[in-house]
C-alpha cells in the first residue's frame, strides 16, 4: 500500500515537474511556488520533487523539438528546505524565505563567466535624491508619484551586456550637387552640376554596449548609456551578492547587428559630414553607397549595474531604470490630468489676454 | 485770298475769346478776380453752413450752425460746411474747390487761420466729399481725416446729408478737443480681437503643453555609437570629385511693376496736402 501511495505521489510530482520546466507559466509557477512553501518540511517530497525537475529538465535536452522554459526549479535552501523557482538565466537572487543572498555560480562559470563587472555606485540614499533630481522641473507630475515605499523595494540588477570593439573600413560613394544660378535677359538661370563623390577611410569604435538580456527592455538599456567603462573591475561573484544577476540569454551573435548598425550609422554620419566641408566643388551630398565593413570585432562580456523599479499609476505600469553607476534615470512618466489642463489653459489664457489687451490698445 | 486768310482768323480769335468768357463766367462769385494779388485775411462773418446745394432744410442749416458755433467757440478753430453743384473746375485736388472757398472768404479763426471745412460737390457727374484742415489743425486733420469720411461716407450714400454732417461735427469736435479721434469698438471688432488672441493663446498653450509633455519620456532606442569613436582614428583618404552631367533651369522674372496694378473702380478716396495763401492744406475726399 504505501508502495502504491509513493508511486502515485512520485507520479503526480513528476508531471508538476515536467510542466514547470516545459510549460512555465507565471501562474503555474506561483501556485507551485505557494504549495511547495506549504511542503517545505516535507523534505522527503521536496527532495523527489528537486530529482524530478532534474530529470524533467534533462530529458529537455534529449527530447528534439522540446525546449527548457525560462523557468526551472532551484534546489532547496539548506536553512528551510526551500525550494525556490527562478529564471534559467538568473544568477544571483534573494530568498524571501530565510532572506539569504543566493548567487548561483554555475551561471557564471566557464563560457558563462564575465570578463569584468561595474559595481554599483549608487546607494539607496543616492536613488532617493536622483529620483528627486528626475522629479524636478516636471509639472505634469502626479503628486507623490515616486513613494518611500516604491524607492525601498527598488531591485538592483546586474544586466548582462556584450561590449564590442571593431573598425569600419571601406569606400563610400556619395551622389553630391553644386548649385549656381545668374540672370540674363528676363530670365533667371540656375545650373545644378552633378557629381559623383567617392572616398576611402576607417573609423574604430570600442565598447559599444549591447544587452544580452531579453528581459531587460532595449530602449531603457539604451538610455541610460553611458557607463564609465574605466571602472570596469574582474569579476568576483561577491559583487553580486545582495543584487539579482542574470546570465546572458542572447549571444554575441545575435548582439552585433546591432552594435554593427550603430557604429555603421555613425561612421555614415561622419564621413558625410566630413565630405560636405572637404569638397571641393560640391556644396550638398547625400549617400549612394556605403562600402564600409566591420573588421576585427572583438568582444567583452560584462555585468552592469542598473537598477529596475515599475510603479503603477491608474491601472498602468511605468517601468524605470537607473544606471547603477551615474544615478541617471529614465522611463515614462504618468501625466496628471489636471495638470496636463493647467499646462494647456493658463498658457492660453495669458498668451490670449495679453494679444487681446494689445490689440484693443493699438487698434484704438 | 486775303479776306480768307483774315476772316479765318477773326474767327478763331473770337472763338478763343468766347471760350476764354465762358470760362472766366464759371468762376464763384466769391473767387477774386486776381488770386495773385489776393490779399488774405480771416475772421470772416459769412455763415458756417454755405448750402449752395441746398443739401439741407431750414431747420437743419440751422441746427448745424448751432453745433458749429459751439465747436468755434470751445476751442477757437473754425469750421464750414459748403455743399454746391460743381467744383468749378479747379483742380488739380478734389479739395481745391474747398481750399479755395475757404482762404477767399476769409474762413479761419485767429492769425493761423486754423479751421476745417466739410466741402460737398453734388455735380452729378462726380459726386465727392472732402474734408480739409489747416493752420493749427492740419496735422490732425492728415491723421484722422480718413476716418471722419470713412464715418461720413455711408450716410453720404444714402443721401442722409444732414445725419452725415453731424456726425463730421461731432468726431471733428473730438479731434479738437483730444487731438484724435477714438473709434467706437463694434462687436465685429471684439470678436475680432477674440478670434485672434483665442488662436495665439492655442499655439502657446499647445507649445508648452508639448513641451512639458516631452519632459516627461526619455526613453530612446540609441541608433548612433558617438560616444564609443575612438578618439582621433577617424581616417578619410582620396576625396574623388567626378564631373557627371549639368542641368540649367530657366525661370521667367517677374516684373516689378506688374504686381503692383490693380482694378479701378468708381470710388475714390486719398489724401493731398496743398499750398494756398501762405497756408498749408490738408484734406483728402471720398466718393459717394
Amino acid at each position: 500500500m504505501v508502495s502504491i501511495l509513493l508511486n502515485i505521489a512520485i507520479a503526480i510530482i513528476s508531471v508538476l515537474a515536467w510542466l514547470s520546466v516545459v510549460q512555465g507559466h507565471g501562474d503555474d509557477r506561483n501556485l507551485m511556488a505557494h504549495g511547495l512553501r506549504s511542503l517545505k518540511y516535507y523534505t522527503v517530497l521536496s527532495n523527489l520533487f528537486s530529482a524530478g525537475v532534474s530529470a524533467a529538465y534533462a530529458l529537455c535536452f534529449l527530447i528534439p523539438g522540446v525546449a527548457p522554459s525560462r523557468t526551472i526549479l532551484f534546489l532547496k535552501l539548506a536553512a528551510t528546505a526551500t525550494v525556490m523557482i527562478t529564471f534559467a538565466t538568473t544568477a544571483a537572487t534573494h530568498c524571501p524565505y530565510c532572506d539569504n543572498e543566493v548567487v548561483i555560480t554555475e551561471k557564471l562559470t566557464g563560457a558563462l563567466r564575465p570578463n569584468g563587472v561595474i559595481p554599483f555606485k549608487v546607494d539607496k540614499k543616492g536613488i532617493k535624491e536622483k529620483i528627486k533630481e528626475f522629479c524636478e522641473g516636471k509639472k505634469l507630475l502626479p503628486n507623490n508619484f515616486f513613494t518611500d515605499q516604491m524607492i525601498e523595494n527598488v531591485q538592483g540588477v546586474y544586466v548582462p551586456v556584450w561590449l564590442f570593439d571593431g573598425k569600419l573600413n571601406g569606400t563610400l560613394s556619395f551622389d553630391g550637387t553644386a548649385t549656381s544660378s545668374y540672370t540674363q535677359g528676363s530670365y533667371r538661370y540656375t545650373e545644378t552640376s552633378h557629381y559623383l563623390v567617392e572616398c576611402d577611410g576607417g573609423m574604430a569604435f570600442s565598447r559599444v554596449p549591447v544587452d544580452g538580456s531579453a528581459k531587460m527592455p532595449d530602449d531603457l538599456m539604451n538610455s541610460i548609456e553611458p557607463f564609465d567603462y574605466s571602472q570596469i573591475v574582474p569579476f568576483d561573484g561577491q559583487y553580486l551578492s545582495g543584487f539579482l544577476a542574470d546570465r546572458y540569454d542572447k549571444g554575441p551573435d545575435d548582439s552585433i547587428p546591432i552594435a554593427s548598425e550603430r557604429m555603421m550609422n555613425s561612421a555614415t554620419k561622419a564621413f558625410t559630414d566630413a565630405v560636405k566641408s572637404e569638397a571641393e566643388f560640391v556644396s550638398s551630398v547625400s549617400l549612394r553607397n556605403n562600402g564600409l565593413s566591420l573588421s576585427n570585432p572583438s568582444v567583452k562580456y560584462v555585468l552592469l549595474p542598473v537598477y529596475i523599479f515599475n510603479c503603477k499609476y491608474n491601472g498602468k505600469l511605468y517601468r524605470f531604470a537607473m544606471n547603477g553607476q551615474t544615478g541617471k534615470l529614465v522611463g515614462e512618466l504618468p501625466i496628471d490630468k489636471g495638470k496636463k489642463a493647467r499646462a494647456f489653459w493658463l498658457p492660453f489664457l495669458i498668451a490670449a489676454a495679453i494679444v487681446f489687451l494689445i490689440l484693443f490698445l493699438l487698434l484704438r | 485770298m486775303k479776306k480768307i486768310v483774315s476772316f479765318v482768323f477773326i474767327s478763331i480769335l473770337i472763338t478763343v475769346l468766347a471760350l476764354t468768357a465762358v470760362h472766366a463766367s464759371d468762376y464763384p462769385s466769391w473767387f477774386p478776380d486776381d488770386p495773385e494779388t489776393f490779399e488774405d485775411f480771416y475772421g470772416t462773418n459769412l455763415e458756417r453752413v454755405a448750402d449752395e446745394a441746398g443739401l439741407f432744410t431750414a431747420s437743419e442749416k440751422s441746427e448745424l450752425t448751432y453745433l458749429i458755433n459751439q465747436v468755434r467757440e470751445k476751442y477757437g478753430y473754425d469750421l464750414v460746411i459748403y455743399t454746391d453743384t460743381t467744383n468749378y473746375g479747379f483742380g488739380p485736388y478734389d479739395e481745391t474747390c474747398a481750399i479755395n472757398f475757404y482762404r477767399f472768404n476769409g474762413y479761419g479763426l485767429g492769425a493761423g487761420r486754423s479751421g476745417m471745412i466739410i466741402y460737398v460737390n453734388m455735380d452729378p457727374e462726380d459726386r465727392y466729399f472732402s474734408v480739409v484742415g489747416t493752420g493749427d489743425v492740419e496735422t490732425r486733420t492728415y491723421n484722422y481725416n480718413e476716418t471722419i469720411r470713412d464715418k461720413m461716407q455711408p450716410y453720404m450714400a444714402s443721401g442722409q446729408y444732414y445725419e452725415a454732417m453731424k456726425i463730421g461735427i461731432e468726431l471733428i469736435d473730438e479731434l479738437y478737443d483730444t487731438g484724435k479721434i477714438t473709434e467706437k469698438k463694434t462687436i465685429g471688432d471684439y470678436l475680432g480681437y477674440s478670434a485672434i488672441a483665442s488662436v495665439v493663446g492655442l499655439v502657446v498653450g499647445l507649445i508648452n503643453l508639448s513641451k512639458e509633455k516631452a519632459k516627461m519620456y526619455n526613453v530612446r532606442f540609441a541608433t548612433y555609437a558617438n560616444d564609443y569613436i575612438v578618439n582621433n582614428s577617424f581616417r578619410m583618404r582620396d576625396l574623388r570629385e567626378s564631373f557627371l552631367y549639368r542641368n540649367v533651369t530657366r525661370t521667367l522674372i517677374q516684373s516689378s511693376d506688374s504686381g503692383g496694378r490693380s482694378g479701378g473702380g468708381s470710388s475714390h478716396s486719398g489724401m493731398h496736402s496743398s499750398g494756398g495763401g501762405g497756408n498749408s492744406f490738408s484734406g483728402g475726399s471720398s466718393r459717394f
